[in-house]
């Protein structure tokens, strides 16, 4: 039985493959103005890593912010239901999890069974999204990987981002870099205020322990020590924490699939 | 007795000299890079070039604006609410609310024949700023002079549904992409910022005469847009960028 998840979002496109109830594969492309070719061309990198064709799928859920723009889906899900599933999947103790993406963020509560019981998203504002990394790093002209270990290598104090907004806090940054601030002291600041953004979700959901993170920002080491000090715990983070929505995804489509088989 | 206002923002100083009742000189310059003190300096040395008039001349010289703090050896700070409901009811004693919409900051104020009455003011969020609009002019390549004229040509105005300026510029990347025309791309913006500006006015309370001042107001799509959704018509001063400063200015002659 082969099933695939595909989870379409506002920077990245990621698919995972499941095989008999394995993961057997998985992708992460970059999003691109033309969802229905740019999923496609995600899928078809998971599937082609396995030998089988999208011909072989015999079920496929998508999710995220495009999920409603592709034709070749079965069926569509929401992310957050997908990010559950997917968390508790991966670690069944987790309770709570934060899902960090290129423009929204997410704070989830789910049950034992991965079922979502309350969740806060923002997806208003650019504060404490990947796409505020990004611009840091455009910023900044470091590559965005380099955003997290750079932020953990203070030399001095790390400078205080006072402005909420991404667009004011870019013209701080430049003021920064202009009178001389140290990048990684910046970088730090920047992390700071990425993690206590975040935070505010977490303690609106009434976040318990255990936590996961996924999406993009959980591959900033930076972000998530922060959020780790601050929280007193360690979080689980899966293997590459951006296909979690879509890991999610394809066991809802492994659960529909032998839901019709039955019937 | 000439007195003078300068209001420094952060993107431009602006510098009003003022004769009694008449506005002897004023001047608006980019800050660019250099410090506040100095692009304020060179400012009012050029403005007072302009008005035939000597720095002695001058009696009393207050400053106002988001960076007021970095200019010393004036005679003193006034906050930029204060200010403009001063310049405001100075540009006409039937104004009775004004909204100052500048390169980072959106004010709304009450005056009673030039003393505030009540304030509200973001400076949180770029949403309602200018540089929101100094974004959409550069991604959709054209000049900021001419956005708010272009935006008039507009028959089939777009749903601009991103309130971040930062999601804004994905959205408006896409909506190019699905090739939509820039007027009603530029009317879809300003209609959005028209809409979240309005809960300002609200706050401070609705009175006419209502005046649109700060750069913002240069643009005659933003106006026209906040023109529909107040239901009137907004004064907007020959010089909507110097309200602030005019303000600084007639309360320097008013304490002297």
């Amino acid at each position: 039985m082969v099933v695939a998840g595909i989870d379409i979002g506002s920077l990245s496109v990621n698919s995972v493959v499941l095989s008999d109830g394995r993961i057997v594969s998985w992708s992460n492309i970059r999003a691109t103005p033309n969802v229905e070719e740019t999923a496609m061309c995600g899928l078809n990198k998971a599937v082609e890593k396995t030998g089988l064709s999208i011909k072989d799928l015999e079920y496929v859920v998508s999710t995220g912010y495009g999920r409603e723009a592709i034709s070749f889906s079965n069926k569509h899900v929401t992310e957050i239901a997908c990010h559950a599933r997917g968390s508790n999947w991966l670690f069944p103790e987790v309770r709570t999890i934060l899902d960090m993406g290129g423009q929204d963020c997410k704070a989830i509560r789910c049950d034992e069974k991965g079922r979502v019981t309350n969740f806060i998203m923002n997806d208003k504002c650019a504060a404490g999204t990947g796409r505020y990394l990004e611009m840091v790093a455009s910023t900044l002209e470091i590559p965005l990987e380099e955003i997290g270990p750079l932020s953990l290598d203070v030399k001095k104090e790390p400078a205080v981002i006072e402005n909420y907004c991404a667009v004011f806090a870019q013209r701080d940054i430049l003021i920064m870099l202009r009178e001389g601030k140290n990048a990684n002291d910046i970088l730090a600041g920047v992390c700071e205020a990425v993690a206590k953004r975040v935070l505010q979700l977490l303690r609106r959901v009434e976040a318990i322990p255990i936590l996961s993170i996924s999406g993009g920002i959980a591959k900033n080491i930076g972000v998530v020590t922060r959020i780790e000090d601050t929280l007193k715990l360690k979080s689980h983070i899966a293997f590459e924490p951006q296909v979690v929505g879509a890991l999610g995804a394809a066991l809802f489509a492994q659960d529909q699939l032998l839901r019709e088989m039955k019937s | 007795m000439i007195t003078g206002g300068i209001d420094i923002g952060m993107h431009s100083v602006k510098v009003c000299l003022l004769d009694g009742d008449s506005l002897r000189g004023h001047l608006t310059t980019p800050c660019g890079r250099n410090s506040a003190k100095t692009v304020a300096d060179n400012a009012l040395n050029l403005c007072l070039e302009k008005a035939k008039a000597d720095r002695h001349d001058i009696k009393g010289i207050l400053c106002t604006g988001t960076l007021r703090m970095e200019l010393p050896g004036t005679d003193g700070f006034v906050s930029m609410p204060a200010s403009l409901a001063k310049g405001c009811s100075r540009i006409s004693p039937k104004i009775r609310t004004a909204v100052d919409m500048g390169a980072v900051k959106t004010v709304a104020v009450r005056t009673d024949r030039g003393r505030l009455t009540k304030s509200a003011s973001n400076d949180k969020c770029a949403a309602c700023s200018g540089m929101y609009l100094e974004m959409v002019a550069r991604i959709l390549g054209v000049s900021i002079e001419d956005m708010g004229r272009l935006s008039l040509k507009s028959n089939d105005p777009v749903e601009v549904s991103s309130t971040c300026a930062v999601f804004a510029e994905s959205e408006i990347v896409s909506l190019i992409n699905n090739k939509k025309k820039v007027e009603d791309i530029l009317r879809g913006v300003f209609l959005a910022l028209a809409r979240r500006t309005y809960p300002l006015l609200v706050n401070v309370g609705l009175e006419k005469d209502v005046a649109m001042v700060g750069g913002v107001a240069h643009n005659v799509g933003v106006v026209k847009a906040l023109e529909e959704q107040v239901g009137f018509n907004l004064v907007v001063p020959p010089f909507p960028d110097i309200a602030g400063a005019l303000g600084a200015a007639a309360i320097s002659q008013e304490r002297i």
